[in-house]
């Protein structure tokens, strides 16, 4: 069984439908990408598994128990499993909270521990993410992005998750640092088996750190497959398009790429059928003939249970044609 | 690694006394807060001392015979038209004053505070509602609604205070909302949420503490408003019966004799400035003390000496202003006939002389007087022009407080002297002149010490220094479009001068595109604003020469440097739309430039706006110019930005992480447009990204840069193929490859980059490079050619040592 299975998930902000139909799976100690552009819906998944934002309809699954229609007593224990870790580690602790007064909230609220216990703990903790357990008194103004991103996950893992939700983590981070909070990630991943659902607009970066990858646009998933697979062979073209947008440190750029044009559409204005195809550069605005792309939904006939692409004509297998 | 003291071997300190609180210590960091306790113990006491001190008799009995006089020693303010003392009757109001302000502030806040933070977590709806009922009662001036409340409940004192607690709390409603508000949407409050923490908790321990600032401040200016609002009301004859009086009544009384005896007006109304100015100094001490960043900068705020502290400029000038403003009120009736030589008591020139033989100094007060005067009034209006010119500030903020000090002892000393106590006048006239003169010395020399004094203001502007020292570094690029030599920015900051950019070297040749990458604080951005002449405030710009297109802009004059940058350069940033303004079409933000520089007609500027939007790929060009920026996705306002760079043809086009606010797929068409625009047009265009995926892909060199400095020139042909800097090497193997082994650890730099106030003495990135050794802890490496075309700053490429080219 899956740590988190979600299923046929809609969230919806007034008349915006920002999250339509989505549905994966995260086995445990096992690591899901969601990537996608901004304005696809990566972060309003986040939200809702962690109950900031309410899922219209669909289940949010917690080892088979449903998060959605949980309450009282079940529902706080459940979120306590659930951790998220936000992008901007300038804006995600609270600037009036000394380091050891944050995590000490968290210990307070979830483990049953005694002051002194505590204490000890909070320093074993910081230690666990390469700080000097002697910066609990210290705020957090006093830290740099990437010491204050590892504040973060050592308050995260002060309530011993299950699973951890990390939304563009190291997106306001420098390389050097990024490269230093992904290991620890990682490590810490395989240390306490923790299931990780990472979030980023940064392709390299979900590669190196997820076991498969789901693709959004425009609120739904495109293309989910085995990490390896989708890089190597991408079916959707959307997901072709945005791995040829990565620079790929090739001097004057790969010239076999090919462009995405155009830009996200609005998303309370979805296109109809299939999404992408009003930029798909293998759609009918290249080859007239493909109508299908205008009037049937590919999100209509797949299994959504195992991995798929959401494509009338999936690039791996035109070539195999 | 040896074990770090784990952090529950800390004893956390039990007691703290509260002078040496964080808290307290912050609260005095800076002169207003010890004003603010000094004029708030002054307020206090004498609310406390006042009716005690003071009898009855003291303040009612009238003394007809005694009535509309000027100060003099009996009634040192004079006295009001009944005969009583005006300085003592002011005092006497002040415990009422206070009270009445208190209560209705009081009142108002907790109405105000409480109507706020309910608004700002009722449903949708609900909330709009009650909002626009607050904004409703937000369109009414406070006091006219206070007017119309004391006539409902009656004019009476308490009928003033319940009228003004409900006139002002809409204000402070809304204040308390906007605030409650905008902390409830922030993503640490969505984290306590997350991690489970209990409503209560997050309004006491989240919420509370990040608004307590604004809130303590509001309320303080909100007290002060009511005290004036109270004292309206009791001038109007709404507030205050009977025989109670506060201030308020106190000015009815003098306003009527305002031309006689203009203190009976100027003393209370003095003391409800002195009370207002005490609650605002107060707010912003209180919310200095609660602020945790301030707690631990008390290092750099005492690097500065005491005297620095809090003898700043500020204090000083108000200081000064005070002192001669008392002077100049009660010069002329404490020696309304100063000009007669006969009559005048003590003046400077005795003082100076030490002399108490009053004739044989008449003569010489007189002269001392008129200078005083003159000298007073000199400062007063240098002043003034110190807050137009930041290079006088200090200087005449020193005049003032001399002038002050003078003009202060000469007061006092004939407020003695007209008690008929000579020898005390004499003794407090010369501490007064010692105590000017000692301060004088002192600011004299903090004035010699403080360099950084005179050569503040012109900061926008690169400073050329000597060219004695010029290397004429051998970059012979075919054909230079922009050369800078020894490029430098320095800010002087409190704990120390620091250089996020020094002396830099760089050749850029036409139709090049030269990437700058690095990491935060590695001084890329800064060096493309000081080339735009774009640094902020404090920084100071020098350089030996910054040559484009052969011309030297440092020695260029502000007009002739306009015009030429903004023919020759553009720039582009990193977010569009805050360098987009929001209330102009893009049309006309497009043809703003051209318009000045090129003095086209509107019809071409209109065509050329066109053209410009076609080369950045916008389509429907036409209808595009018509639209605000908001109606632009991310995307397209980068285009509208590039496209605005290109109206006037520039030769150069410096873009400060252009791409980084967008999305990958963005991000690669922003790419091609520059590439275009580069290769269509010959643009030279600088690029600086932190992110060396983007340059490698664009740009034809790269330069970069590390603690300030440019530590590698080099082709981006060779980028992945030659010997590098340590730090090159380290960026590019940090970037998580497409082909890399994911099982693997990625390659992180360890440690972080160096403090600029406290650069290592050798190379900045000895401390973190894996190959260092030991000349590179004791000398800078100099930016070296290894190559025609490659230049890099460390020693184990330029000049390598035995040991290390084993490894």
């Amino acid at each position: 069984m899956n740590k988190l299975d979600v299923r046929d998930l809609v969230v919806r902000y007034g008349r915006l439908t920002a999250v339509d139909g989505v549905s994966f799976g995260i086995p445990a100690g096992g690591t899901l990408g969601l990537v996608g552009e901004s304005g696809s819906g990566k972060s309003t998944i986040a939200r809702a598994i962690v109950q900031l934002a309410k899922a219209g309809r669909g289940q949010i699954l917690l080892d088979g128990m449903d998060i959605t229609v949980a309450h009282g007593a079940d529902l706080n224990e459940m979120r306590s499993r659930i951790q998220m870790i936000f992008q901007d580690p300038y804006s995600s602790l609270n600037p009036r909270l000394s380091v050891g007064a944050m995590i000490d909230e968290v210990l307070r609220r979830h483990r049953n521990m005694k002051a002194a216990q505590r204490r000890l703990e909070i320093g074993r903790l910081l230690e666990m993410v390469a700080l000097d357990p002697l910066f609990a008194d210290r705020y957090p103004h006093q830290f740099s992005g990437g010491q204050r991103q590892r504040i973060a996950i050592a308050r995260t893992l002060a309530s011993q998750p299950e699973l951890v939700i990390l939304d563009e983590v190291v997106s306001a981070l420098d390389v050097s640092v990024q490269a230093a909070i992904l290991n620890l990630l990682r490590d810490l991943q395989r240390e306490f088996r923790l299931s990780f659902l990472f979030i980023s607009h940064d392709l390299s970066v979900v590669r190196y750190m997820s076991d498969s990858v789901c693709v959004m646009y425009l609120g739904q998933i495109v293309e989910w497959k085995e990490t390896e697979d989708l890089f190597r062979q991408p079916e959707h073209p959307y997901t072709q398009g945005l791995i040829d947008s990565i620079p790929k440190m090739i001097a004057g750029g790969d010239p076999n790429r090919i462009p995405l044009r155009g830009e996200i559409p609005d998303p309370h204005f979805p296109p109809p059928a299939c999404r992408f195809h009003t930029r798909c550069p293998f759609g009918p605005l290249a080859h007239p003939e493909r109508n299908r792309c205008r009037e049937d939904d590919p999100h209509r006939l797949i299994d959504k249970s195992e991995h798929y692409a959401a494509c009338h004509f999936p690039l791996v297998r035109q070539e195999l044609a | 690694m040896s074990r770090a003291p784990a952090y529950s071997d800390v004893q956390a300190p039990i007691y703290l006394a509260f002078w040496r609180t964080p808290f307290f210590r912050a609260f005095l960091s800076s002169p207003s807060g010890f004003l603010a306790l000094f004029l708030a113990g002054i307020l206090f006491a004498t609310a406390l001392l006042a009716p005690l001190a003071l009898t009855k008799e003291e303040v009612y009995q009238r003394n007809v015979r005694r009535r509309l006089e000027g100060p003099s020693a009996d009634h040192i303010l004079g006295t009001d038209n009944l005969g009583r003392d005006i300085l003592k009757r002011t005092l006497y109001a002040t415990p009422l004053s206070l009270q009445l302000a208190l209560s209705a502030a009081g009142m108002a806040i907790v109405i105000g505070f409480a109507a706020g933070a309910v608004t700002a977590y009722l449903p949708g709806r609900l909330r709009n509602v009650a909002l626009r009922l607050i904004e409703i009662m937000l369109a009414f001036p406070g006091i006219l609604i206070a007017i119309m409340l004391v006539a409902v409940v009656g004019t009476s004192a308490e009928g003033a205070v319940l009228a003004i607690g409900i006139a002002f709390s809409p204000s402070l409603a809304r204040v308390a909302y906007t605030l409650a508000a905008g902390v409830a949407g922030l993503d640490y409050i969505a984290s306590a949420r997350v991690l489970g923490l209990s409503s209560r908790r997050i309004v006491a321990r989240y919420i509370i503490p990040n608004i307590a600032e604004t809130l303590i401040v509001v309320s303080l200016n909100a007290t002060a408003a009511a005290l004036v609002a109270v004292s309206s009301l009791s001038f109007l004859g709404l507030g205050v019966q009977g025989t109670q009086f506060d201030w308020g009544r106190l000015i009815t009384e003098g306003v009527l004799r305002l031309y006689q005896v203009p203190l009976l007006a100027l003393a209370p109304a003095t003391a409800i400035g002195i009370t207002g100015l005490t609650l605002g100094y107060l707010g912003e001490a209180l919310a200095r003390g609660l602020n945790p960043t301030l707690w631990t900068q008390t290092a750099s705020v005492q690097s500065r000496s005491w005297l620095q502290r809090y003898f700043s400029s500020e204090t000083m000038l108000l200081s000064g202003s005070a002192l001669l403003l008392i002077a100049f009120y009660f010069l002329p009736w404490f020696s309304p006939d100063a000009l007669d030589p006969n009559r005048t008591l003590v003046t400077g020139a005795a003082i100076l002389a030490g002399r108490a033989n009053l004739t044989e100094t008449a003569i010489g007060s007189q002269v001392a007087l008129l200078l005083l005067r003159t000298g007073a009034w000199i400062a007063l209006l240098l002043g003034f022009l110190s807050y137009f010119s930041l290079r006088f500030r200090r200087l005449c903020a020193y005049l003032g407080l001399i002038c002050g000090f003078g003009a202060g002892s000469y007061f006092v000393s004939i407020l003695l002297a007209d008690s008929t106590n000579l020898g005390a006048a004499l003794a407090s006239a010369r501490l007064g002149f010692y105590l000017g003169l000692i301060a004088t010395i002192l600011l004299i020399a903090q004035v010699f010490s403080d360099k950084s004094a005179t050569t503040r203001g012109s900061h926008n502007v690169i400073h050329p220094t000597s060219q004695a020292s010029v290397v004429e570094a051998d970059m012979s690029l075919p054909r230079p479009l922009l050369q800078v030599r020894g490029l430098t920015v320095r800010f002087d900051l409190e704990s120390g001068a620091i250089a996020p950019v020094n002396d830099i070297n760089l050749d850029l040749a036409e139709g090049e595109i030269v990437g700058v990458v690095g990491e935060s604080g590695s001084g890329k951005s800064l060096t493309a604003l000081a080339l735009a002449q774009l640094v902020p405030h404090p920084g100071i710009v020098s350089a030996h020469y910054v040559r484009l297109r052969g011309e030297d802009i440092t020695r260029m004059s502000a007009g002739q440097l306009r015009y030429f940058l903004g023919s020759e350069m553009a720039m582009i940033f990193q977010d569009p739309m805050s360098s987009l303004n929001p209330a102009l079409k893009i049309g006309t933000q497009l043809t703003e430039a051209p318009r000045v520089h090129r003095r086209l007609s509107g019809k071409d500027l209109h065509r050329l706006a066109l053209d410009r939007m076609a080369d950045v790929h916008i389509s429907a060009a036409e209808r595009r110019l018509r639209q605000y920026p908001h109606e632009f996705s991310g995307g397209m306002r980068q285009r509208a930005m590039i496209a605005m760079g290109l109206m006037n043809s520039p030769s150069l086009i410096i873009a400060d992480e252009p791409t980084t606010a967008l999305d990958v797929t963005i991000q690669a068409q922003i790419i091609d447009v520059l590439r275009e625009i580069n290769q269509e047009q010959g643009t030279t265009i600088m690029l600086i990204s932190h992110d060396i995926g983007v340059i490698v892909e664009i740009c034809s060199r790269v330069l970069v840069m590390y603690a300030g400095r440019i530590v590698e020139d080099v082709k981006v042909t060779d980028l992945l193929t030659t010997d590098k800097h340590p730090y090159t090497e380290a960026l590019i193997a940090a970037v998580p490859a497409f082909d890399s082994n994911r099982d693997e650890p990625l390659a992180s730099i360890p440690g972080r980059p160096p403090d600029l106030d406290n650069l290592p003495a050798g190379c900045a990135f000895a401390p973190r490079c894996k190959y260092v050794f030991e000349r590179c802890h004791r000398e800078a490496p100099p930016l070296l050619h290894v190559e025609e075309t490659h230049r890099i700053a460390c020693f184990l490429r330029t000049e390598p040592p035995a040991e290390a080219t084993r490894e």
